[in-house]
């Protein structure tokens, strides 16, 4: 229950650091991004989020900073870190040419 | 680079954990707070836009488990988490805890008391350098042998002691015996051990015409000298013969013997034929040079034989020394203690294992009565593997709280061990607790800890997240019944084990304090007499001497009979000669007959209280130049004259010319040890004091007294001193001293292993209790119904009691079968007793079965009185 549905996995941490591609974000922020760009398609529980951000930024792909929002309390703001830019390049390689086979097999069988 | 931030965060997730985990809850707090204002914005009111916010959030434990994961430091927190929270279950439930740490206490420290000795005396290496190269040349026993070995082997260094004897040494109130070694001169060299200050022996010590030279152990430098470092240059007079000290040992050298006081060089002088040739007295070892293996020194060993029996100045037999071989130095040393070590530590071991099944017991007991909280734990989320890794941690953090207290009992039981092993265990000072004994207490404390957590541990895994209740509850008894047998089996057999090892050693050593030992020992006291070395050295003198102190002695108030005897009976000194039999001869290269000879005065058969079987004694006309005569030992007289007259029979020493004619045939007596002479002994034979073989070098004093043998012991030495100013006097004991000191080593370890069964007993009892108790609580529902429809409360407890003893005998029969096994292995310590006696393997099975009747009659009497209403309602 813990799993974003639908989701393949390894596929959420490629999406978050597409969403991070355009603009540093805050937790909450990306699981709305990632609502709202699948239309709603992704119903994950947003908690599911959070271990998978953990995870990114123990290896190195993104940063995350603690920010005093407009009046609000602080809180934590995940940028894309050269590495992580590097890795979106190569997920994103390895995600079409899997597509590609994938789709290549649905349309020939 | 990547490494190194990931080390960081690593490190910061470690080193700041609690400003971690702030700062991951304000994260999860500040996702929900926006998200909650998100849907405020859409117009939801603001309570009800938190409650929907904390829904699409999930659990936020579980998150925050999955984000520690993240991290790689969640075992940390889990461990840390179980740890607080299995610490502070223990600190609730006292009872609970008292009997499980003092279970484990007890069974880690005697474990680890046992191991300590176990290991100092038979695991460890040698305190000397290099020690595997050292090894024990079996069968070179005569310093000729020895010397041709030292000079010639091109393989490995040769050296020799004497073992060690007692010398007198001028004191300020007369002569005090001290032991000390006699040894080869490069004996410090081979061993590779130098002394702490001064030198080691010159190379031609011990030789004709080289100074007297000794060197001190620390433990005598300390005492004697007051640990001044001028002692070097200092005389050590021993038998009236000065020798120049120089070189005192380091504390902790203790070759041959911890009672070695010092070493003197050993006399090698070819010209004296009898002591260089003659004397089987010699202990050799070598040390192998590098590289070479013990095979090929072994080869070169037994090249020399031959050659060596060439160079005797009198022919010896063919078969003289073909048994040469060397054996590893250790294995030589322990060789005696190894059985019995093996046989304490598994003693200890079952002992742990049944404690291990208790505390397992006592754990599954306390999973019952959880069963609620695990199930709340599962409903909100965690996993059942997390349950069971916390019953797992719980165990451990058990057992090591019982490692702790164990390893303090250790040190107590140590000296306890200490007190009680034989005097004879090799290497007995070294023992101490250090850091390996330390490391296997953890490691036993940890590994139990696993074992008796692992079956509480599986099954709070099979636990299912269920309603709290009623639900779970058949198909858990079922498994614990099963679970509860096996553990009661568990117990019972280990128990059976280790009471039937104790029985046999029990019974043996009854059997060897019961057996006839030929001799009075009640009022009997025996003492040492060692006079000067110019008396020692001649007979007369000695006779004379022995006059003199027999003329006072006689005169004390009580006294009714004194003898003088070469050795006393149970010494354990070797006294054989080889004598030829006049109607018993011998092919000319084949070895004669070897006999214990013991020299004594007429007045020894009355004195001992000896039976005379048949002719006469010894008499005062028995002197030197009248007819030799010898008596002899009734299975002596059977075994070469049987069914005819041993009288009038002559025997003759072998380096003898003159016959000595049988006169008599005595009682068989325990002279050696409590087991008789050593196997290789042909017979037993005494001569009269004033024929004796050789001069001997101390009297054993044997006097009967009618009244208060304690005053007289008391009174020994000044009455002594009053007829020999000159003689040291020592080993003051009554016979029944003597006796008790021969079966020392049997007593401690049967009485040893005895305590183990008892603590076993002991444990598997309170076992069998909890397990029915628990079994009775369990099945309170099932045994409320029964009794609702129509059974007996008796039948209701016979139903309880039933089934407990069936277990109990099950694991009896199992521990029966193990033991008969395993009693082969004790034979070489059992002396009149089979090793599957049926006493030992009938005993255990009786009592433990009456053992565990007595423990279950509580349970099965609150069985009886369940109240079936109650029951059905609370059940």
């Amino acid at each position: 229950m813990s799993k974003p549905q639908a989701l393949v996995q390894g596929t959420l941490s490629l999406l978050i650091l597409k969403i991070l591609n355009l603009e540093p974000q805050t937790g909450w922020a990306i699981s709305r991004r990632l609502r709202q760009m699948s239309n709603e398609t992704l119903q994950a529980s947003h908690g599911s989020l959070y271990p998978a951000l953990h995870r990114l930024e123990h290896e190195g792909w993104i940063r995350g900073k603690w920010q005093e929002l407009e009046g609000g309390r602080p809180t934590k703001v995940y940028s894309l870190t050269p590495a992580g830019r590097r890795q979106l390049a190569l997920e994103r390689a390895q995600w079409e040419k899997l597509s590609l086979a994938i789709n290549g097999i649905l349309e020939s069988a | 680079m990547r490494w190194i931030q990931q080390l960081f965060f690593k490190v910061r997730a470690i080193v700041w954990r609690s400003r971690v985990e702030r700062e991951m809850d304000a994260e999860l707090a500040a996702h929900l707070e926006a998200e909650a204002r998100e849907l405020a914005s859409k117009g939801l009111d603001p309570v009800e836009a938190r409650r929907l916010a904390a829904n699409t959030m999930g659990p936020v434990e579980l998150i925050r488990d999955e984000c520690r994961d993240a991290r790689g430091t969640a075992w940390r927190e889990r461990l840390k988490q179980d740890v607080v929270f299995g610490a502070r279950l223990f600190l609730k439930n006292r009872a609970f805890t008292a009997a499980a740490l003092s279970t484990l206490a007890l069974a880690i420290g005697s474990t680890t008391a046992v191991f300590t000795v176990v290991d100092h005396v038979l695991l460890r290496p040698l305190p000397f350098p290099a020690p595997d190269r050292l090894h024990f040349a079996v069968d070179v026993s005569l310093r000729g042998h020895f010397d041709v070995l030292r000079s010639n082997s091109k393989l490995a260094d040769y050296a020799a002691d004497l073992g060690i004897r007692a010398f007198n040494m001028r004191g300020p109130d007369g002569p005090e015996r001290i032991t000390g070694s006699e040894v080869s001169a490069n004996f410090f060299r081979v061993l590779g051990i130098a002394p702490l200050f001064g030198r080691s022996f010159a190379d031609n010590a011990g030789r004709p015409g080289a100074p007297r030279t000794a060197i001190v152990s620390n433990g005598f430098w300390t005492q004697q000298y007051g640990a001044a470092r001028d002692v070097l240059g200092r005389q050590l007079v021993l038998d009236d013969v000065p020798y120049e000290i120089v070189g005192v040992m380091p504390a902790a050298f203790a070759y041959p013997s911890p009672e070695a006081a010092f070493w003197i060089p050993m006399r090698l002088d070819p010209r004296a034929a009898g002591d260089y040739w003659g004397v089987n007295a010699c202990s050799t070892f070598a040390r192998l040079h590098d590289g070479v293996t013990p095979q090929a020194a072994v080869s070169e060993l037994r090249g020399w034989t031959p050659r060596v029996h060439a160079m005797f100045p009198w022919s010896m037999p063919d078969s003289w020394a073909t048994d040469v071989a060397l054996e590893p130095m250790r294995d030589h040393i322990v060789a005696g203690a190894r059985v019995r070590s093996f046989l304490m530590l598994g003693a200890a071991a079952l002992v742990l294992l049944i404690a291990v099944v208790n505390v397992a017991n006592l754990m599954i007991g306390q999973a019952v009565s959880r069963r609620a909280e695990f199930t709340l734990r599962l409903s909100l989320g965690a996993t059942s593997g997390r349950l069971a890794w916390q019953v797992l941690t719980e165990s451990v953090l058990l057992a090591v709280a019982g490692g702790v207290l164990g390893t303090l009992m250790a040190v107590g039981q140590l000296q306890l061990l200490k007190y009680w092993l034989p005097a004879d265990t090799p290497r007995l000072a070294e023992i101490s607790i250090d850091r390996t004994i330390l490391a296997f207490a953890a490691a036993v404390a940890m590994g139990s800890g696993l074992l008796f957590g692992l079956l509480p541990a599986l099954r709070a895994r099979s636990q299912r997240s269920t309603v709290p209740g009623n639900g779970g509850r058949s198909s858990l008894s079922r498994m614990g019944t099963r679970t509860d047998a096996v553990l009661v089996m568990c117990e019972t057999a280990f128990a059976t084990i280790l009471l039937v090892g104790a029985g046999l050693l029990l019974h043996s050593f009854w059997s060897m304090v019961h057996v006839p030992l030929g001799y009075r020992v009640e009022s009997v006291v025996t003492a040492e007499l060692s006079p000067e070395r110019t008396t020692a050295a001649s007979l007369d003198k000695t006779i004379a001497l022995y006059g003199a102190v027999r003329e006072k002695i006689a005169a004390y108030p009580g006294v009714l009979n004194v003898a003088a005897m070469s050795q006393l009976p149970l010494s354990s000194q070797v006294a054989a000669n080889t004598f030829a039999i006049e109607d018993h001869p011998r092919p000319p290269q084949a070895p004669q007959f070897v006999f214990w000879t013991t020299a004594v005065t007429p007045d020894h058969l009355s004195a001992l209280g000896i039976r005379l079987l048949q002719g006469r004694g010894f008499a005062e006309a028995d002197q030197k130049n009248s007819g030799p005569v010898v008596l002899i030992g009734r299975s002596t007289a059977e075994k070469f004259w049987p069914g005819a007259n041993p009288i009038g029979r002559r025997v003759r020493l072998v380096w003898e010319d003159g016959w000595r004619t049988v006169v008599g045939v005595v009682d068989d007596v325990k002279t050696y040890s409590m087991t008789g002479p050593p196997g290789w002994v042909d017979g037993e034979l005494y001569v009269p004091l004033t024929q004796a073989t050789v001069p001997p070098q101390n009297l054993a004093l044997v006097a009967r007294v009618g009244n208060d043998p304690s005053a007289f012991e008391h009174a020994l030495p000044g009455i002594i001193r009053g007829a020999c100013g000159t003689c040291a006097v020592s080993k003051i004991a009554s016979m029944e001293t003597v006796v008790s000191g021969a079966v020392a080593a049997p007593r401690s370890l049967a009485w040893l292993v005895g305590g183990f069964a008892l603590l076993a007993m002991t444990l598997a009892a309170a076992g069998v209790y909890g397990v029915v108790s628990h079994g009775v609580l369990r099945r309170t529902r099932e045994i409320g119904i029964r009794l609702a429809l129509g059974a007996s409360p008796t039948s209701a407890g016979w139903l309880v009691m039933a089934s407990s003893l069936w277990q109990v005998a099950l694991g009896t029969s199992l521990g029966l079968a193990a033991a008969w096994v395993l009693a082969r292995w004790m034979e070489s310590l059992l002396y009149g007793v089979s090793s599957h006696d049926v006493v030992s393997f009938s005993l255990p099975p009786a009592v433990l079965i009456t053992v565990a009747f007595l423990a279950s009659l509580p349970p099965m009497v609150r069985a009886a009185r369940i109240d079936p209403a109650k029951s059905l309602r609370e059940g």
